[in-house]
Protein backbone atom coordinates (compact mmCIF):
# COMPACT_ATOMS: atom_id res chain seq x y z
CA UNK A 1 0.00 0.00 0.00
CA UNK A 2 1.12 3.70 -0.88
CA UNK A 3 1.30 5.67 1.81
CA UNK A 4 0.99 9.53 0.61
CA UNK A 5 4.04 12.37 1.32
CA UNK A 6 3.48 14.42 4.02
CA UNK A 7 1.04 17.68 2.53
CA UNK A 8 0.81 21.23 2.88
CA UNK A 9 -2.56 22.97 3.30
CA UNK A 10 -2.33 26.19 1.05
CA UNK A 11 -4.87 28.58 1.26
CA UNK A 12 -5.75 29.59 -2.29
CA UNK A 13 -7.70 32.93 -1.45
CA UNK A 14 -9.73 33.87 -4.96
CA UNK A 15 -11.13 29.85 -4.13
CA UNK A 16 -11.87 30.45 -0.53
CA UNK A 17 -10.47 26.75 -0.06
CA UNK A 18 -7.19 25.14 1.03
CA UNK A 19 -5.36 22.57 -1.07
CA UNK A 20 -3.12 20.16 -0.46
CA UNK A 21 0.59 20.77 -1.91
CA UNK A 22 3.48 18.46 -1.56
CA UNK A 23 6.63 20.16 -0.27
CA UNK A 24 9.49 21.76 -2.50
CA UNK A 25 12.53 19.49 -1.97
CA UNK A 26 16.01 20.66 -2.81
CA UNK A 27 15.74 19.26 -6.65
CA UNK A 28 13.12 21.43 -6.98
CA UNK A 29 14.27 24.32 -4.50
CA UNK A 30 17.49 24.44 -6.49
CA UNK A 31 15.33 25.04 -10.17
CA UNK A 32 13.93 27.76 -8.29
CA UNK A 33 16.92 29.09 -7.55
CA UNK A 34 18.57 28.91 -10.71
CA UNK A 35 15.60 30.46 -12.61
CA UNK A 36 15.42 33.44 -9.96
CA UNK A 37 19.04 33.81 -10.21
CA UNK A 38 17.90 34.68 -14.38
CA UNK A 39 16.75 37.63 -15.62
CA UNK A 40 14.05 36.35 -17.40
CA UNK A 41 10.86 36.79 -15.38
CA UNK A 42 8.76 34.59 -18.11
CA UNK A 43 11.25 31.68 -17.73
CA UNK A 44 10.29 32.09 -14.14
CA UNK A 45 6.67 32.03 -14.11
CA UNK A 46 6.66 28.95 -16.48
CA UNK A 47 8.63 26.98 -13.73
CA UNK A 48 6.34 28.06 -11.17
CA UNK A 49 3.54 27.25 -13.03
CA UNK A 50 4.82 23.86 -13.60
CA UNK A 51 5.52 23.37 -10.28
CA UNK A 52 2.21 24.34 -9.03
CA UNK A 53 1.00 21.79 -11.36
CA UNK A 54 3.57 18.91 -9.85
CA UNK A 55 2.77 19.68 -6.45
CA UNK A 56 -0.80 19.78 -6.25
CA UNK A 57 -3.41 16.97 -7.48
CA UNK A 58 -6.00 19.07 -6.73
CA UNK A 59 -5.63 22.32 -8.95
CA UNK A 60 -3.93 23.61 -12.16
CA UNK A 61 -1.82 26.67 -11.98
CA UNK A 62 -4.60 27.69 -14.65
CA UNK A 63 -7.73 27.77 -12.12
CA UNK A 64 -5.42 30.62 -10.19
CA UNK A 65 -4.35 34.24 -9.69
CA UNK A 66 -1.20 35.94 -9.64
CA UNK A 67 -2.38 36.72 -6.06
CA UNK A 68 -2.86 32.62 -5.71
CA UNK A 69 0.58 32.01 -7.23
CA UNK A 70 2.12 34.63 -4.45
CA UNK A 71 0.67 32.78 -1.81
CA UNK A 72 1.20 29.27 -2.37
CA UNK A 73 5.06 30.71 -3.18
CA UNK A 74 5.04 32.20 0.33
CA UNK A 75 3.24 29.16 2.08
CA UNK A 76 6.08 26.80 0.46
CA UNK A 77 8.66 29.14 1.58
CA UNK A 78 7.63 29.59 5.04
CA UNK A 79 7.19 25.98 5.75
CA UNK A 80 9.71 24.79 3.25
CA UNK A 81 12.35 26.72 4.05
CA UNK A 82 11.36 29.01 6.52
CA UNK A 83 9.48 32.04 7.61
CA UNK A 84 11.64 34.40 7.95
CA UNK A 85 13.82 36.41 5.76
CA UNK A 86 16.58 38.85 6.64
CA UNK A 87 17.44 41.50 4.42
CA UNK A 88 20.12 44.30 4.60
CA UNK A 89 19.83 47.89 3.61
CA UNK A 90 22.07 50.83 3.85
CA UNK A 91 21.41 54.26 5.88
CA UNK A 92 20.64 56.85 2.97
CA UNK A 93 22.84 59.44 5.24
CA UNK A 94 25.59 57.73 6.64
CA UNK A 95 25.74 54.89 4.16
CA UNK A 96 26.26 52.41 6.85
CA UNK A 97 24.44 49.34 6.80
CA UNK A 98 21.26 48.00 9.06
CA UNK A 99 19.47 44.73 8.93
CA UNK A 100 16.08 44.19 8.97
CA UNK A 101 13.88 40.96 9.03
CA UNK A 102 10.67 39.95 8.16
CA UNK A 103 8.15 37.51 8.95
CA UNK A 104 6.92 36.18 6.08
CA UNK A 105 4.07 34.92 7.84
CA UNK A 106 2.62 38.82 8.33
CA UNK A 107 2.92 39.26 4.36
CA UNK A 108 1.04 36.18 3.68
CA UNK A 109 -1.84 37.33 5.44
CA UNK A 110 -1.78 40.75 3.58
CA UNK A 111 -1.91 39.09 0.67
CA UNK A 112 -4.32 36.55 1.51
CA UNK A 113 -6.80 39.15 3.00
CA UNK A 114 -6.27 41.24 -0.65
CA UNK A 115 -6.84 37.88 -2.60
CA UNK A 116 -9.98 37.14 -1.56
CA UNK A 117 -11.52 40.24 -2.95
CA UNK A 118 -14.84 39.48 -4.95
CA UNK A 119 -14.64 38.91 -8.68
CA UNK A 120 -17.50 41.29 -10.30
CA UNK A 121 -19.70 40.20 -13.18
CA UNK A 122 -20.78 42.84 -15.47
CA UNK A 123 -23.99 42.48 -17.78
CA UNK A 124 -23.44 44.64 -20.58
CA UNK A 125 -26.69 43.87 -22.19
CA UNK A 126 -28.29 40.45 -22.47
CA UNK A 127 -26.43 39.21 -24.84
CA UNK A 128 -22.90 39.57 -23.03
CA UNK A 129 -21.59 39.33 -19.62
CA UNK A 130 -17.92 39.80 -18.47
CA UNK A 131 -16.66 38.71 -15.11
CA UNK A 132 -13.63 40.81 -13.76
CA UNK A 133 -10.87 39.17 -11.87
CA UNK A 134 -7.63 39.53 -10.59
CA UNK A 135 -5.25 38.87 -13.40
CA UNK A 136 -4.40 35.26 -13.65
CA UNK A 137 -0.50 35.46 -15.22
CA UNK A 138 2.19 36.94 -13.02
CA UNK A 139 3.95 37.98 -16.16
CA UNK A 140 2.97 40.75 -18.47
CA UNK A 141 5.21 41.75 -21.52
CA UNK A 142 2.88 44.39 -21.78
CA UNK A 143 4.64 47.44 -21.18
CA UNK A 144 1.38 49.45 -21.55
CA UNK A 145 -0.33 49.32 -18.00
CA UNK A 146 -4.03 49.80 -20.12
CA UNK A 147 -3.52 46.87 -21.82
CA UNK A 148 -2.05 44.97 -18.99
CA UNK A 149 -5.41 45.81 -16.84
CA UNK A 150 -7.73 44.19 -20.01
CA UNK A 151 -5.81 40.82 -18.11
CA UNK A 152 -8.54 41.17 -15.92
CA UNK A 153 -11.50 39.74 -17.63
CA UNK A 154 -11.65 36.12 -16.62
CA UNK A 155 -14.80 34.82 -17.80
CA UNK A 156 -17.02 35.72 -21.19
CA UNK A 157 -20.68 34.63 -21.41
CA UNK A 158 -21.91 35.21 -25.21
CA UNK A 159 -25.40 34.51 -25.55
CA UNK A 160 -25.31 31.79 -22.45
CA UNK A 161 -22.19 30.50 -24.40
CA UNK A 162 -19.82 31.04 -21.19
CA UNK A 163 -16.35 30.96 -21.47
CA UNK A 164 -13.11 30.89 -19.67
CA UNK A 165 -10.19 32.51 -20.89
CA UNK A 166 -7.43 31.23 -18.33
CA UNK A 167 -6.86 28.20 -20.73
CA UNK A 168 -6.22 30.68 -23.72
CA UNK A 169 -2.53 31.44 -24.60
CA UNK A 170 -1.62 35.12 -23.20
CA UNK A 171 -2.02 35.71 -27.55
CA UNK A 172 -5.22 34.53 -27.62
CA UNK A 173 -6.64 36.16 -24.78
CA UNK A 174 -5.39 39.50 -25.04
CA UNK A 175 -6.71 38.82 -29.25
CA UNK A 176 -10.51 37.85 -27.53
CA UNK A 177 -10.15 40.88 -25.23
CA UNK A 178 -9.27 43.17 -27.60
CA UNK A 179 -12.34 42.16 -29.73
CA UNK A 180 -14.74 42.89 -26.80
CA UNK A 181 -17.36 45.67 -26.67
CA UNK A 182 -15.72 48.82 -26.13
CA UNK A 183 -18.22 49.68 -23.58
CA UNK A 184 -16.57 46.95 -21.15
CA UNK A 185 -13.17 48.97 -21.82
CA UNK A 186 -14.71 51.64 -18.91
CA UNK A 187 -15.79 48.99 -16.42
CA UNK A 188 -12.62 47.49 -16.66
CA UNK A 189 -10.70 50.33 -16.13
CA UNK A 190 -12.66 51.15 -12.95
CA UNK A 191 -12.76 47.42 -11.57
CA UNK A 192 -8.68 47.32 -12.02
CA UNK A 193 -7.92 50.49 -10.72
CA UNK A 194 -10.03 49.19 -7.13
CA UNK A 195 -8.05 46.37 -7.34
CA UNK A 196 -5.00 48.06 -7.68
CA UNK A 197 -5.54 50.77 -4.81
CA UNK A 198 -6.45 48.57 -2.17
CA UNK A 199 -3.21 46.53 -3.60
CA UNK A 200 -1.52 49.61 -3.04
CA UNK A 201 -2.16 49.87 0.60
CA UNK A 202 -0.52 46.93 1.06
CA UNK A 203 3.41 47.35 2.81
CA UNK A 204 5.49 44.22 1.93
CA UNK A 205 8.02 45.74 4.09
CA UNK A 206 8.99 48.47 5.70
CA UNK A 207 12.52 49.83 7.20
CA UNK A 208 14.14 52.67 8.97
CA UNK A 209 17.85 53.12 9.16
CA UNK A 210 18.87 52.99 13.09
CA UNK A 211 22.09 55.22 12.55
CA UNK A 212 19.72 58.45 11.31
CA UNK A 213 17.40 59.60 14.29
CA UNK A 214 15.46 62.08 11.50
CA UNK A 215 15.21 58.85 8.94
CA UNK A 216 11.35 58.09 8.09
CA UNK A 217 10.49 54.65 7.65
CA UNK A 218 10.58 53.70 4.07
CA UNK A 219 7.63 51.37 2.73
CA UNK A 220 7.72 48.82 0.06
CA UNK A 221 4.91 47.85 -2.17
CA UNK A 222 4.08 46.09 -5.37
CA UNK A 223 2.28 46.87 -8.81
CA UNK A 224 -0.64 44.47 -9.52
CA UNK A 225 -0.25 44.98 -13.10
CA UNK A 226 3.80 44.90 -13.86
CA UNK A 227 6.30 42.75 -13.18
CA UNK A 228 7.40 44.11 -9.76
CA UNK A 229 6.13 40.59 -7.91
CA UNK A 230 8.86 38.70 -9.64
CA UNK A 231 11.66 41.38 -7.33
CA UNK A 232 9.64 39.66 -4.20
CA UNK A 233 10.04 36.22 -5.24
CA UNK A 234 13.63 36.81 -5.95
CA UNK A 235 13.83 38.31 -2.35
CA UNK A 236 12.04 34.89 -0.82
CA UNK A 237 14.09 32.66 -2.67
CA UNK A 238 16.96 34.83 -2.56
CA UNK A 239 19.60 32.03 -1.50
CA UNK A 240 22.83 31.69 -3.85
CA UNK A 241 23.53 28.00 -5.60
CA UNK A 242 27.16 28.63 -4.22
CA UNK A 243 25.49 27.89 -0.91
CA UNK A 244 22.95 25.02 -2.16
CA UNK A 245 26.19 23.15 -3.39
CA UNK A 246 27.90 23.73 -0.49
CA UNK A 247 25.54 22.28 1.24
CA UNK A 248 24.83 19.49 -1.31
CA UNK A 249 28.59 18.35 -0.61
CA UNK A 250 28.60 18.97 3.16
CA UNK A 251 25.71 16.41 3.52
CA UNK A 252 27.19 14.44 0.88
CA UNK A 253 30.56 14.19 2.12
CA UNK A 254 30.72 14.38 5.84
CA UNK A 255 27.57 12.51 6.75
CA UNK A 256 27.14 10.02 3.53
CA UNK A 257 24.20 11.03 2.48
CA UNK A 258 23.26 10.11 -1.23
CA UNK A 259 22.76 13.22 -3.70
CA UNK A 260 19.47 11.32 -4.28
CA UNK A 261 18.42 11.81 -0.93
CA UNK A 262 19.64 15.36 -0.16
CA UNK A 263 17.32 16.38 -3.25
CA UNK A 264 14.27 14.67 -1.98
CA UNK A 265 14.36 16.53 1.08
CA UNK A 266 13.04 19.71 1.71
CA UNK A 267 16.13 23.06 2.87
CA UNK A 268 14.63 23.17 5.67
CA UNK A 269 15.50 19.48 6.47
CA UNK A 270 18.78 19.77 5.06
CA UNK A 271 19.15 23.36 7.15
CA UNK A 272 18.67 20.71 10.33
CA UNK A 273 20.93 18.06 9.19
CA UNK A 274 23.83 20.54 8.75
CA UNK A 275 22.92 22.60 11.78
CA UNK A 276 23.52 18.93 14.23
CA UNK A 277 26.44 18.25 11.85
CA UNK A 278 27.64 21.71 12.72
CA UNK A 279 26.80 21.22 17.13
CA UNK A 280 28.33 17.73 16.30
CA UNK A 281 31.56 19.17 14.76
CA UNK A 282 32.07 21.71 17.71
CA UNK A 283 30.91 19.37 20.34
CA UNK A 284 34.17 16.90 18.84
CA UNK A 285 36.01 19.97 18.49
CA UNK A 286 35.56 21.17 21.67
CA UNK A 287 36.17 17.39 23.06
CA UNK A 288 39.85 17.38 21.18
CA UNK A 289 40.57 20.49 22.75
CA UNK A 290 39.91 18.73 26.67
CA UNK A 291 41.55 15.59 25.27
CA UNK A 292 44.87 17.85 23.77
CA UNK A 293 44.93 20.12 27.34
CA UNK A 294 44.41 16.92 29.27
CA UNK A 295 47.67 15.17 27.96
CA UNK A 296 49.21 18.28 28.45
CA UNK A 297 49.16 18.04 32.32
CA UNK A 298 50.63 20.64 34.86
CA UNK A 299 53.31 22.56 33.43
CA UNK A 300 56.92 22.04 34.79
CA UNK A 301 59.30 24.26 35.81
CA UNK A 302 62.43 24.65 33.42
CA UNK A 303 65.27 22.47 34.89
CA UNK A 304 67.49 24.67 32.87
CA UNK A 305 66.83 27.32 34.63
CA UNK B 1 -13.92 23.84 -32.77
CA UNK B 2 -11.40 25.28 -30.22
CA UNK B 3 -12.81 27.93 -27.02
CA UNK B 4 -10.55 30.36 -28.85
CA UNK B 5 -12.14 30.04 -32.42
CA UNK B 6 -15.63 29.69 -30.78
CA UNK B 7 -15.19 32.77 -29.07
CA UNK B 8 -14.08 34.99 -32.26
CA UNK B 9 -16.63 33.93 -34.11
CA UNK B 10 -19.46 34.42 -31.33
CA UNK B 11 -18.11 37.98 -30.85
CA UNK B 12 -17.96 38.79 -34.68
CA UNK B 13 -21.62 37.78 -35.08
CA UNK B 14 -22.53 39.70 -32.21
CA UNK B 15 -20.49 42.57 -32.83
CA UNK B 16 -22.73 42.88 -36.57
CA UNK B 17 -26.08 42.12 -34.74
CA UNK B 18 -25.01 45.05 -32.49
CA UNK B 19 -24.27 47.78 -35.65
CA UNK B 20 -25.92 50.78 -35.44
CA UNK B 21 -27.30 53.97 -37.82
CA UNK B 22 -25.16 57.02 -38.35
CA UNK B 23 -26.81 60.07 -39.64
CA UNK B 24 -23.73 61.21 -42.19
CA UNK B 25 -24.17 64.48 -43.09
CA UNK B 26 -22.00 64.36 -46.58
CA UNK B 27 -24.29 61.48 -47.56
CA UNK B 28 -27.39 62.93 -46.06
CA UNK B 29 -28.62 59.54 -44.50
CA UNK B 30 -27.58 56.78 -42.30
CA UNK B 31 -25.30 54.37 -42.14
CA UNK B 32 -24.39 51.59 -40.50
CA UNK B 33 -21.28 51.12 -37.82
CA UNK B 34 -20.45 48.51 -35.72
CA UNK B 35 -19.48 49.53 -32.16
CA UNK B 36 -16.28 50.33 -31.12
CA UNK B 37 -14.02 47.08 -29.51
CA UNK B 38 -11.88 47.38 -26.23
CA UNK B 39 -9.20 47.49 -28.58
CA UNK B 40 -10.15 50.50 -30.51
CA UNK B 41 -11.09 52.27 -26.61
CA UNK B 42 -7.71 51.43 -25.33
CA UNK B 43 -6.41 52.82 -28.84
CA UNK B 44 -8.29 56.27 -28.12
CA UNK B 45 -7.32 56.65 -24.49
CA UNK B 46 -3.49 55.98 -25.15
CA UNK B 47 -3.58 58.45 -27.63
CA UNK B 48 -4.51 61.10 -25.04
CA UNK B 49 -1.64 60.09 -22.49
CA UNK B 50 1.22 62.06 -24.38
CA UNK B 51 0.17 65.39 -24.45
CA UNK B 52 2.18 66.95 -27.38
CA UNK B 53 0.75 64.61 -29.75
CA UNK B 54 -2.72 63.83 -28.37
CA UNK B 55 -5.15 65.30 -30.89
CA UNK B 56 -3.30 64.49 -33.56
CA UNK B 57 -3.23 60.87 -32.34
CA UNK B 58 -7.10 61.08 -31.48
CA UNK B 59 -7.78 62.23 -35.08
CA UNK B 60 -5.53 59.47 -36.63
CA UNK B 61 -6.60 56.59 -34.19
CA UNK B 62 -10.24 57.51 -34.53
CA UNK B 63 -10.10 58.25 -38.93
CA UNK B 64 -8.95 54.46 -38.67
CA UNK B 65 -11.56 53.43 -36.82
CA UNK B 66 -14.10 54.59 -38.78
CA UNK B 67 -13.13 53.21 -41.81
CA UNK B 68 -12.91 49.84 -39.96
CA UNK B 69 -16.20 50.12 -38.56
CA UNK B 70 -18.10 51.16 -41.44
CA UNK B 71 -20.65 48.54 -43.04
CA UNK B 72 -19.75 50.66 -46.61
CA UNK B 73 -16.68 51.70 -47.93
CA UNK B 74 -16.76 55.30 -48.10
CA UNK B 75 -14.20 57.84 -47.64
CA UNK B 76 -16.61 60.26 -44.94
CA UNK B 77 -15.59 63.62 -44.89
CA UNK B 78 -13.91 65.53 -42.01
CA UNK B 79 -17.31 67.19 -41.46
CA UNK B 80 -19.01 63.88 -41.20
CA UNK B 81 -17.13 62.84 -38.26
CA UNK B 82 -18.19 64.45 -35.51
CA UNK B 83 -21.86 62.71 -35.54
CA UNK B 84 -20.11 59.36 -35.85
CA UNK B 85 -17.99 60.07 -33.20
CA UNK B 86 -21.30 60.70 -31.29
CA UNK B 87 -22.77 58.10 -31.93
CA UNK B 88 -19.71 55.73 -31.32
CA UNK B 89 -20.28 57.31 -27.88
CA UNK B 90 -23.86 56.77 -27.59
CA UNK B 91 -23.11 53.48 -27.88
CA UNK B 92 -20.74 52.55 -25.79
CA UNK B 93 -21.25 55.17 -23.21
CA UNK B 94 -24.92 55.40 -23.15
CA UNK B 95 -27.00 59.15 -23.56
CA UNK B 96 -25.78 61.01 -20.60
CA UNK B 97 -23.24 63.20 -20.46
CA UNK B 98 -21.92 65.97 -18.59
CA UNK B 99 -20.65 68.82 -19.71
CA UNK B 100 -18.70 71.72 -18.11
CA UNK B 101 -20.45 75.36 -18.29
CA UNK B 102 -17.97 77.58 -20.35
CA UNK B 103 -18.54 80.69 -17.97
CA UNK B 104 -17.95 79.01 -14.41
CA UNK B 105 -15.65 74.99 -14.20
CA UNK B 106 -17.27 74.67 -11.26
CA UNK B 107 -20.57 73.91 -12.68
CA UNK B 108 -21.65 70.81 -14.85
CA UNK B 109 -24.83 70.57 -16.89
CA UNK B 110 -26.48 67.10 -17.56
CA UNK B 111 -27.06 66.66 -21.28
CA UNK B 112 -28.72 64.01 -23.07
CA UNK B 113 -26.88 63.26 -26.07
CA UNK B 114 -29.50 61.25 -27.40
CA UNK B 115 -31.71 63.98 -27.83
CA UNK B 116 -28.46 65.92 -29.28
CA UNK B 117 -27.62 63.29 -32.02
CA UNK B 118 -31.72 63.39 -33.16
CA UNK B 119 -31.28 67.00 -34.41
CA UNK B 120 -28.65 65.98 -36.92
CA UNK B 121 -30.83 64.97 -39.57
CA UNK B 122 -32.21 68.64 -39.81
CA UNK B 123 -28.71 70.56 -40.51
CA UNK B 124 -28.73 71.57 -43.81
CA UNK B 125 -25.18 71.16 -45.34
CA UNK B 126 -25.20 74.00 -48.19
CA UNK B 127 -22.59 72.95 -51.37
CA UNK B 128 -20.49 75.99 -50.45
CA UNK B 129 -19.23 74.60 -47.47
CA UNK B 130 -18.35 71.62 -49.54
CA UNK B 131 -16.33 73.04 -52.23
CA UNK B 132 -15.58 76.93 -53.94
CA UNK B 133 -13.43 77.80 -56.86
CA UNK B 134 -10.65 80.73 -55.61
CA UNK B 135 -9.37 83.09 -58.29
CA UNK B 136 -6.30 85.17 -58.43
CA UNK B 137 -5.03 86.71 -61.82
CA UNK B 138 -3.97 83.27 -63.72
CA UNK B 139 -4.55 81.04 -60.58
CA UNK B 140 -7.51 79.19 -60.13
CA UNK B 141 -7.50 76.67 -56.89
CA UNK B 142 -10.28 74.00 -56.57
CA UNK B 143 -11.02 74.06 -52.29
CA UNK B 144 -13.09 71.35 -50.95
CA UNK B 145 -13.93 69.46 -47.53
CA UNK B 146 -10.88 67.15 -47.07
CA UNK B 147 -11.76 63.10 -46.93
CA UNK B 148 -10.77 61.26 -44.11
CA UNK B 149 -8.10 59.84 -46.10
CA UNK B 150 -6.31 62.82 -46.50
CA UNK B 151 -6.91 64.11 -43.39
CA UNK B 152 -4.75 61.01 -41.70
CA UNK B 153 -2.01 61.48 -44.35
CA UNK B 154 -1.30 64.38 -42.79
CA UNK B 155 -1.95 63.88 -39.66
CA UNK B 156 1.18 61.45 -39.55
CA UNK B 157 3.30 64.25 -40.75
CA UNK B 158 1.73 66.55 -38.35
CA UNK B 159 2.59 64.36 -35.85
CA UNK B 160 6.24 63.77 -36.71
CA UNK B 161 6.42 67.82 -36.78
CA UNK B 162 5.53 67.61 -33.02
CA UNK B 163 8.12 64.92 -32.06
CA UNK B 164 10.64 66.66 -32.96
CA UNK B 165 9.60 70.25 -31.74
CA UNK B 166 11.25 70.09 -28.62
CA UNK B 167 14.75 69.86 -30.68
CA UNK B 168 13.35 72.43 -32.67
CA UNK B 169 11.81 75.83 -32.91
CA UNK B 170 8.17 75.79 -31.86
CA UNK B 171 7.36 78.74 -34.38
CA UNK B 172 8.09 76.49 -37.44
CA UNK B 173 6.38 73.83 -36.42
CA UNK B 174 2.87 76.32 -35.72
CA UNK B 175 3.80 77.33 -39.23
CA UNK B 176 4.03 73.59 -40.55
CA UNK B 177 0.40 72.58 -39.04
CA UNK B 178 -0.75 75.90 -40.84
CA UNK B 179 0.18 74.76 -44.13
CA UNK B 180 -0.42 70.82 -44.08
CA UNK B 181 -3.93 72.80 -42.82
CA UNK B 182 -4.32 74.41 -45.71
CA UNK B 183 -2.96 71.87 -47.83
CA UNK B 184 -5.96 69.69 -46.97
CA UNK B 185 -8.57 71.79 -48.19
CA UNK B 186 -6.83 72.57 -51.37
CA UNK B 187 -7.94 69.87 -53.75
CA UNK B 188 -6.29 71.59 -57.65
CA UNK B 189 -4.22 74.38 -58.19
CA UNK B 190 -4.49 76.04 -61.90
CA UNK B 191 -1.75 77.94 -62.77
CA UNK B 192 -2.28 78.85 -66.56
CA UNK B 193 -2.73 76.07 -68.45
CA UNK B 194 -1.31 73.88 -65.85
CA UNK B 195 -3.38 71.87 -63.35
CA UNK B 196 -1.80 69.80 -60.41
CA UNK B 197 -3.76 67.69 -57.96
CA UNK B 198 -2.00 68.55 -54.20
CA UNK B 199 -3.29 65.18 -53.11
CA UNK B 200 -0.76 63.84 -55.85
CA UNK B 201 2.23 65.51 -54.30
CA UNK B 202 4.91 64.44 -52.53
CA UNK B 203 4.37 66.42 -49.24
CA UNK B 204 7.30 68.57 -49.15
CA UNK B 205 6.00 69.81 -52.81
CA UNK B 206 2.85 70.13 -51.36
CA UNK B 207 4.19 72.54 -48.71
CA UNK B 208 6.32 74.03 -50.85
CA UNK B 209 3.25 75.06 -53.20
CA UNK B 210 1.50 76.37 -50.54
CA UNK B 211 3.94 78.19 -48.70
CA UNK B 212 4.55 80.20 -52.25
CA UNK B 213 0.65 81.45 -53.13
CA UNK B 214 -0.17 84.68 -53.03
CA UNK B 215 -1.71 85.89 -49.82
CA UNK B 216 -4.78 86.86 -51.19
CA UNK B 217 -5.85 83.25 -52.08
CA UNK B 218 -4.38 82.02 -48.54
CA UNK B 219 -6.80 84.24 -47.00
CA UNK B 220 -9.63 82.74 -49.13
CA UNK B 221 -8.50 79.01 -47.77
CA UNK B 222 -8.61 80.18 -44.77
CA UNK B 223 -12.34 81.52 -45.31
CA UNK B 224 -13.71 77.90 -46.60
CA UNK B 225 -11.98 76.35 -44.18
CA UNK B 226 -13.66 78.56 -41.19
CA UNK B 227 -16.90 78.36 -43.29
CA UNK B 228 -16.40 74.35 -42.63
CA UNK B 229 -15.84 74.68 -39.23
CA UNK B 230 -18.73 76.53 -38.74
CA UNK B 231 -20.98 73.35 -40.03
CA UNK B 232 -18.84 71.31 -37.67
CA UNK B 233 -19.41 73.11 -34.68
CA UNK B 234 -23.44 72.69 -35.45
CA UNK B 235 -23.10 68.95 -34.19
CA UNK B 236 -20.20 69.58 -31.36
CA UNK B 237 -22.24 72.22 -29.43
CA UNK B 238 -25.22 71.44 -27.43
CA UNK B 239 -27.62 73.71 -26.74
CA UNK B 240 -29.82 74.02 -23.47
CA UNK B 241 -32.16 76.77 -22.56
CA UNK B 242 -30.09 79.16 -21.56
CA UNK B 243 -26.48 77.97 -22.46
CA UNK B 244 -24.25 77.05 -25.42
CA UNK B 245 -21.95 73.47 -24.47
CA UNK B 246 -19.39 72.19 -26.44
CA UNK B 247 -19.34 68.38 -26.47
CA UNK B 248 -15.17 67.77 -26.09
CA UNK B 249 -14.39 65.80 -29.57
CA UNK B 250 -11.06 64.08 -28.23
CA UNK B 251 -10.12 61.39 -25.80
CA UNK B 252 -12.21 62.90 -22.62
CA UNK B 253 -15.60 61.86 -24.71
CA UNK B 254 -15.25 58.21 -24.57
CA UNK B 255 -13.62 58.02 -20.85
CA UNK B 256 -16.30 57.79 -17.89
CA UNK B 257 -13.47 56.65 -15.57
Amino acid sequence: MDIDDFKIDVYIPSLRKTVQFSQINNRVYKNILKYTQTKKDINIEKYLSNMVDALSTSIKSDDINKIDLFCILLTLRIVCIGPAIDLQFKCKKTKKPFNTSVDLNDILQKFTDIGEVTQTTVHLDDDIAVKLGIPSRLYTDDNDMLDTMTYCVTDIDIKGNKYNLSTLAPREKKNIINKLPGKVFNYIVRYANNIQSEFNKLVVLSEKSPHDKDSHVEEHRLGLYNNSMFNFIRLIYADNLIGYYEMLYTLSSNINMSATYVESITPAEAGIFLATRRKEVARQEQAQRSHENKNKGPSLPDRMN
Amino acid sequence: MSDYSNILQDLKALNLEKAFPVFIPSQNREVQFTPLTVKQQKDIIKGALDAATSNVLFNSVTNDIIKSNSSEPIDYLILDKTSILVHFRLQALGDQIKLPDPDDDNVEYDVNLRDHANTFPTMTLAPEVLQETIVYSNITGALRTPPLSIDTKFNDDTKKSLEQVQSGDLSDTIGDLFIFELIKFLHTLTIGEKTVVVSDLSIPQAVSLVENLPLMLSNKIITFIERVREFEQGFSNVKTADKSLELPIDATFFNTT
